[in-house]
């Protein structure tokens, strides 16, 4: 019994994934199809980045809520920087990772040295960057041949180089965004599980005096931690720019959540109840592959976020519930 | 006793998770008489309070009221048996945005028997009621309780507890926040009480009221029964009660001079706090200093600074004749300062931490190249130190929360023995630990001494000459008296830990 | 859950299973020889219009046996993307983009095409020879809505406007009051406001309250979308000045039948396409695209004008009356063919 009860705290939640994969692709053989897998892995890519952003403030106990007003911000700033300003594509992506770097540096200064709690700073953040990515282009989206303020049309453009990013496919397959979001996981876990850095982050989660009477400087890390989601946060944006195209005000709607729910489901993957950078992109994966199947089964979009939200308080239920009798 | 105790509790054990933190602890609690619980920090007297008041529902053993036994599941069922708690932390009494009216007649406001509607005047003349069975008397009902002196905080929270006549009045920590002239005023009440035939519960560490004002005194140590003292008695009998008789003597071959040839520590006219007084101490390579005293004493202070958690006001510390400033705590570690803290649960232990991410934590710079963890090397030295340390666990990959309070502890000193350093510094490190295990660690830091100098840091008596060669007694902040461990004058001792004014030696 | 899901599937496995007879007369593959199926891919999926437009498509393709997959997340534009992938994945046979972002949906549509999926687009413009693109006329529309002041006040008033840069149809229907402006030089804009802050007639409400007290010579006001019209008439009510001012405006649903014909509204006129024909329009257009029929490249939706008059005298409250009463407004002839039925009644 007891073995069981390991057994589906390690696996259950990777089972469930694996027969939900095999419904859909009875009910629905293109389900099955490579082109299909990536396009779900395509569906899932900023949020699956977001939420590694996140991972980094769950780690050291707090939670960054401005990630998705970052990446809200990134995709103004990059369409500002190359359709209005006219800098090209490699300007805009320096940009756009400087400005994430800085919000963070921000958020963590806030939580630090100010010590207004991380849900509070980071909630006021996200309205300010919410309100902030506005106020260069007056409010207005941002495309080529719009009005500038001096009655003149903007003439820069999206570069091909930038577009590539979000637009792009490796061997006319694989979405460029998808190869983002591992070479992100694979260095957001190496950094977590295989660094000493990330060794103290998720002592400082545990135990912040533990730490801090081992020597750690706590605040420091801990500023590095919004850096890293605020940075983490921009290059999600970025993708979003380079997949949108332009810079649409409404492109940040709706990230934070699904990137929040992300996280929070990869507490309950291997069953180890904690952030982690795996669990975190699988927990974005499933979501994705839910609604994607979903959709082909013409579930309504209504249903999207209840099935959702039904996924996250599952998993939350699995990570603290059954896991916790242990 | 003459009298029939109003609540008893018999054979009371509680365990968090691994550890003991009470075992078979039996008291009565008689009307008209003030009992004073004492005990070192981490004895067990808080467990035993809260159990007492209904906070733990899982314990051992029996309470017993009016000699008919009661189960506690929450604090609401002790209230309801008559037993009220005054607790240490007045504010959590007291509702600080609400008047002295509201708050004296705080259980009627919230009472779900009461009509929904804020009834003004009864609560008020509810608060007259209750104030004048203490002879108290406010002169505006309506103030903000926020706008009082803490002893008048205090004197609403005891008067609310009064008011629904307690069989039993627990008193935690009652003068911790509040003047001498306030305290007078309490004692004064607490003898109007005793003359009411109220039973009084008074947890206090500050022995001297505990000498004025207790009818008998009940000790806890180490979580298990001590003494039971009834009057005479003095603070001197009550700290022997404490922190035990002195069961056996080191032998050492010598004086502490002779064998110790060479000074690795000196601590020159340190003064932790501005207004505090001048700590002169040498200690030397492979000796073990004890440093003791009362709760309060300035034992922790003391390590804190040294480890560069606090900067002292003023002096200098000295490292093989070195000065050594630490303004970090990094820079103490840098500099072969360590020290295994006071609270291993609060302040050392990562909960979700294997024992090797434990072991390592502080050291993570020598097990990682370019910030890339060299997890064999590490893994290796950790085991080192599980086996020479004889910790009891299924391997170095366990986590820490699966062993026994003995066992984390000693992981937690596996952790800054890693390493070579000059100065361990360990406060409390036998808090919640079994006596194997703290007879493990004890012979560890004797055998390994070798070439740092080694401070233990205890209020328990014992637990201080089970290690140490020297022995220092520290009292409001200063060295009242220094004595060898193989010469323990154990009177001398007592009297240097319990006097009221500290004589300073020369 | 899992009960749900499998209900589901069963669902839509039993209509996927239900092969159409075929349409009779219609070309290959309307003729019975395979289950067309249609994917509609939406940017914007909350709102009257949206729910009207969604109505419309799936009437017009269960009259003619299509299935019809709707994909949409609100206001998600990559999801809107990826969602084309998906469709192609599915081996959908033909797609229709509604609304969205011209950067962000040229390449997929472009990537549709490659797989010989055959698209329309719905507002918003994929600027692509192959695709047939469907509008409503927004400037007749803005222009009908603006005539009919120009008719009340002979051409002079004293206008207060709501606009949003950088939305499509409002930005069209700019371009119409820019010109109508020129050409009775008389009608003066006094100011301009306007948000897209939900709930969006509460948040223009505030604004326009302002407005009118800094401006009181105001006395007609141009809002060319229905929820900046319901904040206007929500000003006008609070600061009780129903009777100084006229509002002018766009698009119809029943609540605003219903605040057009109140005594003494303020609304005076609006002019309206109707989403469900515009629906019903894009499935056309697709499917004589997929059986591989003549279709103009440009369709434009022309819009008709209610005023609150017009709407009273014929006693109209709700959008089944106003269809009842109005046939016209219910079936444009636009993409149509003789082996497609169509439900001129608008009766869903």
């Amino acid at each position: 019994m007891e073995k069981i009860t390991a057994f589906s705290i390690k696996y259950g939640f990777l089972i469930v994934m694996g027969g939900s994969y095999l419904f859909f692709g009875l009910a629905q053989p293109a389900f099955w199809s490579w082109s299909n897998m990536f396009s779900i892995l395509l569906g899932v890519t900023v949020y699956a980045i977001l939420a590694m952003g996140i991972t980094f403030t769950l780690v050291i106990d707090g939670l960054d809520l401005s990630v998705g007003a970052v990446a809200a911000m990134s995709v103004m700033i990059a369409s500002y920087t190359m359709v209005v300003m006219d800098l090209g594509g490699v300007v805009a992506f320096i940009v756009c990772l400087l400005l994430g770097a800085l919000l963070g540096l921000i958020n963590g200064l806030l939580i630090v040295r100010i010590k207004i709690p991380d849900l509070l700073a980071t909630l006021g953040m996200m309205f300010l960057i919410q309100g902030l990515q506005l106020i260069p282009s007056g409010g207005r989206s941002i495309g080529t041949g719009m009005m500038l303020e001096n009655g003149e049309e903007a003439e820069g453009m999206f570069s091909e180089g930038f577009l590539y990013l979000g637009q792009g496919r490796l061997f006319g397959m694989v979405p460029i965004p998808v190869i983002f979001m591992i070479v992100m996981a694979i260095i957001v876990y190496l950094i977590l599980d295989h660094t000493r850095w990330g060794r103290v982050l998720y002592a400082i989660g545990g135990n912040p005096e533990a730490a801090r009477l081992a020597g750690a400087n706590v605040d420091r890390y801990k500023i590095m931690a919004y850096v890293a989601s605020g940075t983490i946060s921009a290059l999600g944006g970025i993708l979003l720019a380079a997949r949108v195209g332009r810079g649409d005000v409404s492109s940040g709607s709706g990230l934070l959540l699904d990137a929040v729910g992300a996280a929070l489901i990869g507490f309950a993957v291997l069953g180890v109840r904690r952030p982690n950078p795996f669990g975190t992109v699988v927990g974005a994966i499933f979501v994705g592959m839910l609604l994607n199947g979903l959709t082909m089964l013409n579930m309504p979009y209504y249903t999207q976020d209840f099935i959702k939200g039904i996924v996250l308080v599952a998993s939350l239920a699995f990570t603290f519930g059954l896991a916790r009798k242990k | 006793m003459s009298i029939k105790s109003i609540v008893e509790v018999k054979n009371i054990g509680k365990s968090f998770g691994a550890t003991r933190a009470l075992n078979d602890v039996s008291f009565e609690f008689n009307p008209g008489e003030i009992f004073a619980l004492v005990g070192a920090n981490g004895a067990g007297k808080s467990t035993l309070i809260k159990i007492i008041c209904g906070y733990y529902s899982d314990y051992e053993g029996q309470i017993l009221v009016e000699g008919k036994e009661v189960n506690f599941s929450s604090p609401h069922d002790a209230y309801s048996n008559g037993i009220q708690t005054v607790h240490q932390i007045i504010n959590q009494s007291v509702v600080q945005n609400m008047t002295v009216a509201e708050n004296l007649a705080l259980e009627e406001l919230l009472s779900s028997e009461q009509s929904f509607f804020y009834k003004r005047q009864a609560i008020k003349d509810r608060a007259i009621t209750i104030a004048e069975k203490m002879d108290l008397h406010f002169p505006d009902l309506d103030m903000p309780v926020g706008l009082l002196s803490q002893s008048e905080r205090q004197m609403i929270a005891i008067a609310r507890a009064l008011a629904s006549e307690p069989k039993l009045l627990i008193l935690d920590e009652p003068t911790s926040s509040i003047s001498d002239k306030e305290t007078e005023r309490l004692f004064a009440i607490l003898v109007q009480l005793r003359k009411m035939g109220v039973a009084i519960l008074y947890v206090s560490h500050r022995l001297h009221e505990i000498e004025r004002i207790a009818d008998r005194v009940g000790v806890v140590r180490d979580g298990a029964q001590g003494e039971t003292l009834e009057r005479p008695f003095d603070v001197k009998r009550i700290v022997t009660a404490m922190v035990g008789e002195i069961k056996k003597h080191k032998v050492l071959d010598s004086g502490t001079e002779k064998k110790y040839p060479k000074v690795k520590l000196e601590l020159r006219n340190y003064v932790i706090e501005e207004g505090g007084s001048p700590i002169n101490l040498k200690v030397y390579e492979g000796e073990i200093l004890g440093i003791t005293g009362l709760i309060g004493a300035g034992k922790s202070e003391l390590a804190l600074a040294m480890f560069g958690v606090t900067t002292p006001f003023s002096g200098e510390m000295f490292i093989d004749g070195q000065l050594v400033k630490p303004k970090t705590i990094a820079e103490a570690i840098q500099k072969g300062v360590f020290l295994v803290p006071e609270d291993r649960n609060n302040n050392a232990v990562i909960p979700e931490f294997t024992i090797q991410q434990n072991i390592t934590l502080p050291f993570l710079q020598s097990f990682s190249k370019f910030g890339f963890l060299k997890v064999a090397k590490e893994q290796q030295s950790a085991k080192r130190m599980v086996e020479s340390m004889g910790i009891k666990c299924s391997g170095e990959q366990a986590l820490i929360e699966s062993l026994s309070g003995g066992n984390q502890q000693k992981v937690i000193v596996a952790r800054w023995l890693l390493m070579d350093n000059h100065v361990l510094i360990l406060d409390e490190p036998f808090q919640g630990v079994d006596v194997k295990s703290r007879h493990d660690i004890s012979m560890y830091l004797g055998k390994h001494s070798g070439k740092r100098a080694t401070i233990l840091i205890a209020a328990d008596l014992d637990e201080v000459l089970e290690a140490a060669d020297r022995i220092i007694v520290l009292n409001h902040g200063q060295i009242a008296g220094e004595q060898l461990a193989d010469k323990v004058d154990r009177g001398e001792l007592l009297h240097w830990i319990s006097q009221a004014e500290p004589v300073s030696v020369s | 859950m899992k009960k749900i899901i499998s209900t589901l599937a069963g669902l839509a496995m039993l209509t996927g299973s239900l092969f159409a007879a075929g349409l009779p007369g219609a070309p290959a593959p309307f003729n019975g020889s395979k289950q067309i199926h249609i994917a509609l891919i939406r940017q914007m999926v909350e709102g009257e219009f949206m729910q009207m437009y969604r109505a419309g498509a799936q009437r017009q393709a269960d009259l003619m046996g299509v299935k019809l997959t709707i994909f949409g997340k609100n206001m998600d534009n990559q999801a809107q993307a990826n969602f084309i992938y998906q469709a192609i994945n599915m081996k959908v046979d033909g797609i229709v983009i509604d609304h969205g972002l011209s950067e962000t949906m040229m390449k997929p549509a472009q990537d549709a095409l490659a797989a010989g999926i055959p698209v329309v687009a719905f507002d918003v413009d994929l600027k692509n020879p192959e695709i047939v693109q469907i509008a409503q006329n927004d400037h007749l529309l803005g222009r009908m809505a603006l005539q009919a002041m120009v008719a009340d006040f002979n051409g002079k008033a004293n206008v207060g406007y709501i606009y949003v840069a950088g939305i499509l149809p409002l930005d069209k229907r700019d371009e119409s009051f820019t010109q109508v402006k020129k050409e009775y030089p008389t009608l003066k804009e006094i100011v301009r406001t306007g948000t897209l802050e939900s709930p969006f007639s509460v948040k223009n409400a505030d604004q326009v309250k302002a407005v009118l007290r800094a401006n009181p010579n105001i006395n007609a006001y141009f809002a060319p979308f229905d929820e900046f019209a319901k904040g206007v008439v929500m000003a006008l009510n609070e600061t009780n000045m129903t009777d100084k001012v006229k509002v002018y405006s766009a698009d119809i649903s029943t609540q605003d039948i219903q605040l057009m014909t109140k005594p003494n509204s303020p609304w005076a006129a609006t002019a309206a396409t109707n989403p469900a024909a515009i629906g019903a329009v894009s499935v056309r257009a697709v499917a004589l695209r997929i059986a591989k029929q003549k279709v103009e490249h440009d369709l434009y939706i022309p819009p008709m004008l209610f005023t609150s008059k017009s709407l009273n005298d014929a006693g109209v409250k709700t959008m089944t009356q106003l269809r009842k009463k109005f046939p016209k407004f219910n079936h444009v002839d636009v993409a149509t063919a003789s082996w497609i039925p169509v439900d001129k009644k608008g009766m869903f």
